[in-house]
Order: C-alpha cells, then sequence, then structure tokens
C-alpha cells in the first residue's frame, strides 16, 4: 500500500474500521513515519469532536419555527399561486394596442423624466449625509442611555461594561459626564473608579471635566486611583490641579509612593 | 461590680468549654443555608474585616458556611447563649418576610432574601477565617480588610472581590471577574471567559497574575509602574508605540519577556474580551492555561 491509497482510507478507519483494508492500512501506518502523524492528528481531531458537547436547540426555536413557517404558509395562500411575473402582468394595463410611434414617444418620455428625476435628486444631494450624520448621533445618544442604565446596575463587571461603552460616544451629553465623575467619586468598586478615569481621559478637553477630576484627588482613599488621576492630570498640563496635588504633600494618610508621584507631577505643571 | 461578675462568668464559661471540647474551636460554627429559588444562580456576598475567606464550588444546592476563630479570646458570650434555640426570629419592620439565622456565640450572622445570601460578622467579633460552599453557578461579592487571603475556587459565575491587607487567589473560574487589593499578588485561573464581559484585577504592591485558555480573544489594558514586568506566554499585538524591548526567550525554555513604559494596550487572537490588569509595584504575568 502506498502513501496515497493509506490517507485517503485513514477517515475510513476512524469511522467504521475500513473493513478488510483495516489490516494492510495498520502495517502500512507503522511504517511510515508521515502517514502514521497524520493518523494521530486525525484521530485526535476525531476524538476531540466527539467529546464536543451536543448543541441542543430549545424547545423554543421548534416553536418558534413552526409559528413562523405556518405564518409565511398563509401568507403565500393569500397571494394566490401564481408566480410574481405573472402577477405583476396582470396588475398592468396591456400595452399591445399602442402603434410603434406611440412606444417610441412613451420611450422618450420615461428617458425625460428620468432625466429629470436625476437632475431633481442630485441637487438635493445634501441631505443624503445629514440623515446620515442624524442617524449616527441617535446611536451615540443611545449608547449614552446605555451606559448610564449600566452605570446603575448592582454588579461591578455590568459597571465596567457601560463604562467600555463610552469609549465610542463621539458627542458626550451632559447627563453623560455627570454619571461617570459620579462614579469616579463615589463607586464603591476600586476597579470601575480606574475604568472611570480612562474614560474621563476622552472629554478632557472640557474644562470642566478638567477642574472635576482635580477636584476628585482629594476624595480618593484608594493608591491606585490617586495615582491614575495624578498621571491624568500631570500629562493634561493642568494647572489647576497643583493645588490638590500640594493638599496630598500634607496628608498623612496618603502613601508615600503617592506623595512621591504627587511632588513629580507639581514639577511638570507649574 | 456587676461587670466583673459577669466578666469572670465568661471566662469560667470558656475554661469549661475548653476543657469540655479539647481540639475544637470553642466557636466553630457551621450553617447550612438554601437559596430561595435553588434553579437560579444565587449571589453570595460576605464582608469581614480581619480574617480570611475561602470559597468553593461544589455541587450541592445549599450554602454551607463555616468558621474557624483565630484565638480563642473573647468569642463565646453569656448572653448569647439565650438565643441559641432560637434559630429562626420573624422580624417585624424593614426584615418582615425574611428568615434570620443564627448560629451559636461566635455572631455569624447569615440572612437569605431574594436569592441573594449574605454573611456578615460584626467586626468587633472578628479575627475568624471563613470558609464556605456554594454551588458552582453562584456569584459572590467577597470584601475583607486585614489579615486574609481571599480564595475562590470552582466557580462560574460572576466574582466581585476587594481585599486590602491580603492577596487574592481565583481558580478554576469561569466567569467575570472585578479583583482588587491594596497590598498583596492577584492571582486568577480561568477555565473559559465568556467573550464579552470586561475583566479587571489590580494590585498596588503585588503581582497580578493570570492565566487564560490558548484561544482566548482578548485586548489588554496592562499598566506597572515603578520597576515592574510584564511576562507573557502570548504574543501580543501592541497597539501603542511607546518605548519597548522584547527578549524572546522561548526557544531556549524561557518566557516571551516585554519591557514597556507603563501602559500596554494589545490584543492576542485578533483581540475581544476587554482585560485589564494594573500595579504598582510588582509584575503582570499573563500564561497560556492547559
Amino acid at each position: 500500500m502506498n502513501c496515497q491509497e493509506a490517507r485517503t482510507l485513514i477517515p475510513d478507519l476512524l469511522q467504521d474500521g475500513a473493513g478488510t483494508a483495516a489490516a494492510p492500512l495498520r502495517a502500512h501506518l507503522a511504517s511510515c513515519p508521515g502517514c502514521w502523524q497524520e493518523w494521530q492528528e486525525l484521530n485526535e481531531t476525531w476524538t476531540r469532536l466527539g467529546l464536543m458537547a451536543e448543541e441542543r436547540p430549545s424547545p423554543e426555536l421548534r416553536r418558534n419555527f413552526y409559528r413562523e413557517l405556518e405564518a409565511a404558509r398563509r401568507e403565500t395562500a393569500a397571494a394566490g399561486r401564481l408566480p410574481w411575473s405573472a402577477r405583476l402582468r396582470s396588475r398592468l394595463p396591456d400595452l399591445r394596442w399602442l402603434s410603434p410611434a406611440m412606444g417610441l414617444a412613451a420611450a422618450a418620455l420615461v428617458v425625460v423624466v428620468g432625466f429629470g428625476a436625476g437632475f431633481f435628486l442630485g441637487r438635493g444631494g445634501g441631505k443624503g449625509p445629514a440623515q446620515v450624520e442624524r442617524l449616527s448621533r441617535e446611536v451615540d445618544s443611545l449608547q449614552q442611555q446605555m451606559t448610564l442604565s449600566l452605570l446603575n446596575q448592582s454588579s461591578a463587571s455590568a459597571r465596567l461594561q457601560g463604562i467600555a461603552l463610552t469609549s465610542r460616544v463621539q458627542e458626550p451629553e451632559p447627563s453623560l459626564i455627570a454619571a461617570l465623575l459620579a462614579t469616579l467619586d463615589n463607586d464603591p468598586s476600586v476597579n470601575v473608579r480606574l475604568s472611570a478615569v480612562d474614560a474621563l481621559y476622552l472629554f478632557a478637553d472640557r474644562a470642566e471635566v478638567r477642574a472635576a477630576l482635580a477636584a476628585s484627588l482629594n476624595r480618593q482613599e484608594s493608591p491606585l486611583v490617586q495615582i491614575a488621576l495624578i498621571d491624568l492630570l500631570v500629562s493634561l498640563k493642568e494647572k489647576q490641579a497643583a493645588a490638590a496635588l500640594k493638599r496630598l504633600l500634607n496628608d498623612k494618610k496618603i502613601r508615600p509612593e503617592v506623595q512621591q508621584r504627587a511632588q513629580l507631577g507639581i514639577g511638570k505643571i507649574i | 461590680m456587676k461587670n466583673t461578675k459577669a466578666f469572670w462568668f465568661v471566662l469560667l464559661f470558656l475554661a469549661a468549654s475548653a476543657l469540655a471540647l479539647p481540639g475544637q474551636g470553642a466557636s466553630s460554627e457551621r450553617v447550612a443555608v438554601p437559596f430561595s429559588d435553588p434553579n437560579k444562580p444565587g449571589l453570595v456576598k460576605a464582608h469581614l474585616i480581619n480574617g480570611g475567606i475561602q470559597v468553593i464550588g461544589y455541587e450541592g444546592k445549599e450554602v454551607i458556611v463555616e468558621t474557624t476563630p483565630r484565638s480563642r479570646i473573647l468569642t463565646g458570650e453569656a448572653d448569647e447563649d439565650k438565643d441559641r434555640d432560637e434559630e429562626k426570629i420573624e422580624k417585624k419592620d424593614k426584615h418582615a418576610g425574611m428568615i434570620r439565622l443564627k448560629a451559636g456565640g461566635g455572631g455569624l450572622s447569615v440572612e437569605e432574601s431574594k436569592n441573594v445570601i449574605e454573611i456578615s460578622v460584626p467586626a468587633w467579633k472578628s479575627d475568624l477565617d471563613l470558609t464556605v460552599r456554594v454551588p458552582e453557578s453562584a456569584s459572590l461579592e467577597l470584601h475583607t480588610v486585614n489579615g486574609g487571603t481571599i480564595k475562590v475556587e470552582n466557580i462560574s459565575g460572576s466574582i466581585e472581590v476587594a481585599n486590602v491587607n491580603g492577596g487574592i487567589s481565583l481558580t478554576r473560574i469561569a466567569g467575570p471577574v472585578v479583583a482588587q487589593t491594596v497590598n498583596g499578588d492577584v492571582s486568577a485561573v480561568f477555565t473559559r471567559l465568556d467573550g464579552k464581559t470586561p475583566l479587571s484585577l489590580v494590585t498596588f504592591n503585588g503581582d497580578v497574575d493570570i492565566t487564560i485558555p490558548g484561544a482566548a480573544k482578548a485586548d489588554f489594558k496592562m499598566r506597572i509602574d515603578n520597576e515592574g514586568d510584564i511576562f507573557s506566554d502570548f504574543q501580543m499585538a501592541l497597539q501603542n508605540k511607546s518605548e519597548k524591548s522584547v527578549e524572546d526567550k522561548r526557544g531556549q525554555g524561557g518566557r516571551y519577556k516585554l519591557k514597556i513604559d507603563k501602559t500596554v494596550v494589545g490584543s492576542i487572537n485578533g483581540g475581544g474580551q476587554e482585560i485589564t490588569l494594573k500595579t504598582f509595584n510588582g509584575d503582570i504575568l499573563l500564561r497560556k492555561g492547559k
């Protein structure tokens, strides 16, 4: 038996034992390292496939399928048995009585109307992008509402999910920014607060956000959040933050690592 | 004067119980509580001040809470004994309709309402370790401050953990994780990632050590400060252009080492689930699971 024959027979061997060819095939596999490897790999894949859990559709799926099938059948029945071309023809007036001249005139009319419509629509072309813009604004606002509702969830991972959505927001509404700032100040989870710092970075071009970030620094207890805020304020070169940074230096409860970072920061923003 | 008498009484009681139960903690407690709807995944919350928490997922339906005191001094209380027989007390006000389960003199309190079980120990009675066995599908919310590690094993629900002076160790977990501590390592071994919920593991002083399946699709946001390094079993597609040096020692049985300035944003297997890992003093280790 040669390699080509052997390889075509390997799947049979896995499936049903390959019958009479089994003995020569096994002999070939034992002698040929290339085929042996192929056999090993397929065997492993085959075993893993067997181990995979069977996907079971829910009983709901079956019910829905039959419900939709029934609805579709009723629709077709209502529309009649005729094919679409026949149905279309039956609704159009019969034009065969028209003379060739009239036909030509009709064709010309179609061309004129076509050009006219094209010209007219072309001029109103400005409407298209405006519509796209409005749509994208709607999506934006939907995403923000989604964030607001997720931020009210009791599970920290849901709140993280809400904050993750803000990375795609283009035009933040004041309520979104207020919610992110409230999360930064009050969220019980340090992880969520840290992620709020990252999210607010995107909106830090607004003066009110920068002021709120500086004010928040003295309200934080977690050293990780303190460091994240210091780094953010320093990278923004926010001069207003100098006072907040100085307060950290005088606060005995603040860790030395954080104070050191604040000290460095003051040097960079002044 | 009265107080002194009471004190001696307590001391005598303790001495007597210590003699009567040699080798057993004077106020080790064990309570088993079912969820009101055992067919739906429940939530277990535990809040301690001093002490470690260990939660193990098992195949049963009940939540079994056990406490192990660290010291036997000042545990049993004389006046608590009166309540010992009353397992169920109906409260009138805001707790109407709920069952209060009280166990022994250790001050352990376990309450169940709407598939949420809350375990608490008053701060002045703490210094005890909590071992809780829960159904594997349960979600967890665990907090402690001092003197103990939070350990979680074999849980497929979501996990929220906060510690201050102690590590966090999660093994054989499959749900979303939000974990943070200040002084201690955070380690997590995932058997599976759900592919969508963001994960976040952070510490201030300590390593963040995470193991995820080799085929997992994820976007990483990692941050180290000070002397830390990031070590990865995965080849990572980096998105930012911060200073970096790559050291590939995998050929010699070593690890792939990324050394980068502070923040790293990168993805593995094409990206997907968002994973945030942060430490101030420590390394980040990213391992490929078997």
